[in-house]
């Protein structure tokens, strides 16, 4: 008896000092329990050669005229360029594409003359020979195979994303859409105007079949917007002459600026995307003006072009586009100075923008201390300035088909 | 007295063995009899508070998101699913005793809401049969138990261990500002000039509003007058906001707290002191751009209408239209909505409307000016008491446009009965 007693005094003990440490171990343990295991110590790459030779996405552009709607793009992911030349040698020939249907059989593979890589894309152009419509997967491997990507579907303008462009390295709240709007500048047109003088005197009727009229000139401007940081507050809606004092002049309420889009007539629109951070492919800085009078300043980056089969080429996914420029010449009476620069930015292959055209309202009169309104009702078009793309140089941005 | 000690202890190791088991954050999908019979089953691997599939035509929607537990690293599913996802995948049941569950097309995980996305193999069965989802590893060496996909969610849910009394649901009402237009009037004053067309100038503006099951900011604002008179008149409103009932938008919480950290400012009436403030925190998109589930996105819309200087219309005289005081050269006219997307205000949404001076010249029509009757005009100067207004009109529409920040908030049709 003494001794069951003794062994129920160990066995309580023990309870005892058990039911304690579990407490405290467990109890105290506030974070999530994996319940069934007592640690967490999982840990997994994604892929057996992540950091060496990793990619954001396969691309075939479908609608491409021949030959190069028989391409497979692979887009190395950001900052990776150094690894891919490392992995597959400049020219991109010590690795080929395995070229699979939709069951992953292969088809066939790149020879050393069907692959190349692009270092201003950091992409790897792969031709592909057999028939279109079973080319569905692709992946890419160097001749040892030492160095074997994961395999991409083949994505198309349908199925790329924002994100998959850019892969998961970058961030897609930091894409940048890019909108133009336009700014109309009010010029005011009457017998001895000059870019710094305007009076109320009578006058006879000027060069535009008035006593005054006002010249409108469309400028486009730029504004940005990304998920987190955005410049539109930038944007004003109008200015008057005079405004800050008397808002008038001549006693006339007249606009020096009209710029929303219900004054213009115009939309403001979505153009392109840009990365807004310099990394990656993305580094060629874009400057734009958000209005009249502000500075240019980098809006975000784009990526260069390279030359493939005798043709200027983006990276896949990616749009070509390139700035004209028109600049303005004083006329007469008026106080539209020269030399106003306005910034067009198109598809290089598109026809150039229309000239940047001067508009009339005309039907404005002066009393000698006073004028009245022109009519707003009525414009007639005068002067015009070319746009050109002379001396400028193409870059690739996000197209509008990918921004939100 | 030993037997009291065994009572004790015993008691103990029944009651707190078993509450300490438990004091872990669960996996829904508990062990439940079916799936495949995969080898090393360790239920309690993944720490998932729900798993959602969003029901849309025309395809009935092929992804299930399972929400991970937030704010607690340990729970984070890139422990055991890798960065970009790929060390593990989801398995699809028609029920608890399916044997032959479909595999997943493909997989996303999202770090930033700790959240694992998984797209049905379904191999054209209809998506509306899979009602339980299983997470693994690619290995098998851990997975979650079979977790009941939802097509609707809660605001428990969404919520997970935060308070739903700290959900804010956010109102907006509309007030109308009073203008005017003449020929003695501009941005910051109104000359009541001889033979002055008096009008008036209309625009909407919006306001914000808060209620909670522990404090609001109600009630609306309803009306202010103008400082002195208009020209020997008191008759106008600068801001009449009588009649507007604030419409419920979407939901904020009170207080910082995961996911909940971006302050949002708003503001609730068009003068008075701390009208603008922090009236909720909402959560941020991922890399993704994608909200934490069950969130929808909000965003600042902002509409910026044109100055309205003479001469833009023709007045019942047949006169240009005279200057007035609805001058936006510092963006002060302009009009913020924050809102769902799914809520975009429309275009040319933002009406301003004038009543312009009913004078139409001519004999016998020179009452409606100011000034002008009865004669002499000069003993009149500086009034305005027998204009008149022709009908309202719109003087100008304008286009809301989309800013930034886009951050998340709670959907309303979640917020019924709090």
């Amino acid at each position: 008896m003494k001794k069951l007693y003794k062994i129920r005094k160990v066995v309580t003990i023990a309870l005892f000092v058990f039911a304690g440490t579990y407490i405290f171990v467990s109890c105290l343990d506030t974070k999530p329990k994996t319940l069934g295991n007592s640690k967490i110590d999982f840990t997994a790459t994604d892929t057996a050669n992540v950091d060496t030779f990793k990619f954001n996405f396969a691309y075939r552009d479908s609608a491409a005229a021949a030959p190069l709607n028989k391409y497979v793009y692979l887009q190395g992911a950001a900052n990776t360029k150094t690894t891919m030349i490392a992995t597959c040698n400049s020219a991109g020939t010590n690795c080929v594409c395995e070229f699979l249907d939709a069951t992953e059989t292969e088809l066939e593979e790149s020879d050393s003359t069907e692959i190349s890589f692009d270092s201003n894309g950091n992409y790897f152009r792969c031709e592909y020979d057999g028939v279109l419509g079973s080319l569905a997967k692709v992946r890419i491997r160097n001749l040892n195979s030492t160095a074997i990507s994961p395999i991409f579907d083949i994505l198309d303008d349908t199925s790329l994303t924002a994100q998959k462009l850019i892969g998961s390295e970058l961030n897609v709240n930091r894409i940048r859409t890019v909108s133009k709007y336009y700014c109309d500048y009010h010029f005011l047109q009457k017998i001895g105007t000059t870019i710094t003088s305007f009076d109320c005197s009578a006058q006879a009727a000027s060069g535009c079949g008035s006593v005054y009229c006002i010249l409108k000139l469309p400028f486009p401007f730029y504004l940005y917007s990304d998920n987190l940081s955005t410049n539109f507050p930038l944007r004003i809606a109008d200015a008057l002459y005079n405004g800050g004092s008397t808002d008038k002049i001549c006693d006339v309420q007249i606009k020096r600026l009209d710029c929303t889009d219900t004054g213009t007539g115009t939309t403001t629109a979505e153009q392109f995307g840009l990365y807004s951070e310099q990394t990656g492919i993305y580094e060629i800085p874009v400057l734009l003006a958000a209005g009249p009078s502000m500075p240019t300043l980098p809006y975000g980056f784009a990526a260069k072009t390279s030359t493939f089969l005798g043709n200027t080429v983006c990276p896949p996914g990616l749009v070509r586009r390139i700035f004209y420029n028109a600049t303005t010449a004083n006329i007469a009476d008026t106080n539209l100075p020269g030399s106003l620069v306005a910034n067009e930015i198109q598809d290089p292959d598109a026809a150039a923008p229309a000239d940047l055209t001067t508009q009339q309202y005309i039907g404005g009169n002066c009393t000698g201390t006073s004028c009245t309104a022109p009519n707003y009702g009525f414009v007639t078009n005068s002067t015009s300035f070319a746009y050109s793309d002379a001396g400028q140089t193409e870059f690739c941005v996000i197209p509008t088909s990918l921004l939100d | 007295m030993k037997s009291i000690r065994w009572l004790i202890l015993s008691t103990l190791c029944i009651a707190l063995l078993p509450s300490c088991l438990n004091t872990g954050v669960k996996t829904l999908g508990k062990k439940v009899v079916g799936g495949t019979g995969t080898p090393t089953t360790d239920a309690d691997s993944f720490s998932i508070t729900a798993a959602y599939r969003k029901d849309v035509s025309p395809d009935d929607g092929l992804t299930v998101t399972l929400q991970g537990t937030i704010g607690v690293a340990s729970a984070n599913l890139v422990n055991l699913c890798g960065a970009a996802g790929a060390s593990c995948t989801c398995e699809f049941y028609q029920g608890t005793s399916d044997t032959a569950p479909k595999g997943s097309s493909s997989v996303g995980i999202s770090s930033s809401n700790n959240s694992y996305s998984c797209v049905i193999n379904n191999g054209g069965v209809d998506p509306d049969l899979f009602t339980y989802v299983k997470i693994k590893t690619t290995d098998g060496a851990k997975t979650s138990g079979l977790i009941k996909i939802d097509t609707t969610l809660t605001l428990e849910q969404v919520l997970g261990s935060l308070d739903k009394k700290k959900v804010r649901k956010i109102f907006r009402y509309e007030c109308q500002r009073t203008f005017f237009e003449g020929e003695g009037v501009n941005a910051n004053a109104i000359n009541c000039t001889a033979s002055q067309r008096l009008g008036i100038v209309s625009a909407p503006y919006n306001f914000y509003l808060y209620q909670s099951q522990e404090d609001t900011n109600f009630p609306a604002y309803t009306v202010s007058t103008f400082d002195g008179d208009i020209c020997e008149r008191t008759d106008f409103f600068k801001v009449n906001c009588t009649g507007a009932t604030p419409v419920l938008r979407y939901g904020l919480y009170k207080q910082s707290a995961a996911p909940f950290i971006v302050g949002v400012t708003m503001t609730k009436a068009p003068e008075g002191d701390n009208s603008t403030e922090i009236f909720g925190y909402a959560a941020l998109p991922d890399n993704a751009g994608n909200c934490p589930l069950g969130l929808i996105k909000i965003r600042p819309y902002v509409v910026q209408p044109p100055s309205i200087i003479a001469g833009m219309f023709t007045n019942p005289d047949g006169q240009p239209s005279p200057g007035s005081s609805f001058i936006n050269v510092s963006n002060n006219l302009n009009n913020t909505l924050v809102e769902a997307e799914t809520d975009a205000p429309a275009a040319n949404s933002y009406t301003v409307t004038r009543q312009p001076n009913a004078y139409t010249g001519g004999p016998g029509s020179g009452g409606p000016r100011c000034n002008a009757n009865p004669p002499p005009q000069d003993e009149n100067i500086g009034s305005c008491k027998n204009a008149t207004f022709a009908g309202s009109t719109t003087a100008l529409t304008a286009s809301y446009n989309s800013l930034t920040p886009v951050v998340c908030a709670i959907p309303r049709d979640l917020l019924t009965g709090i």
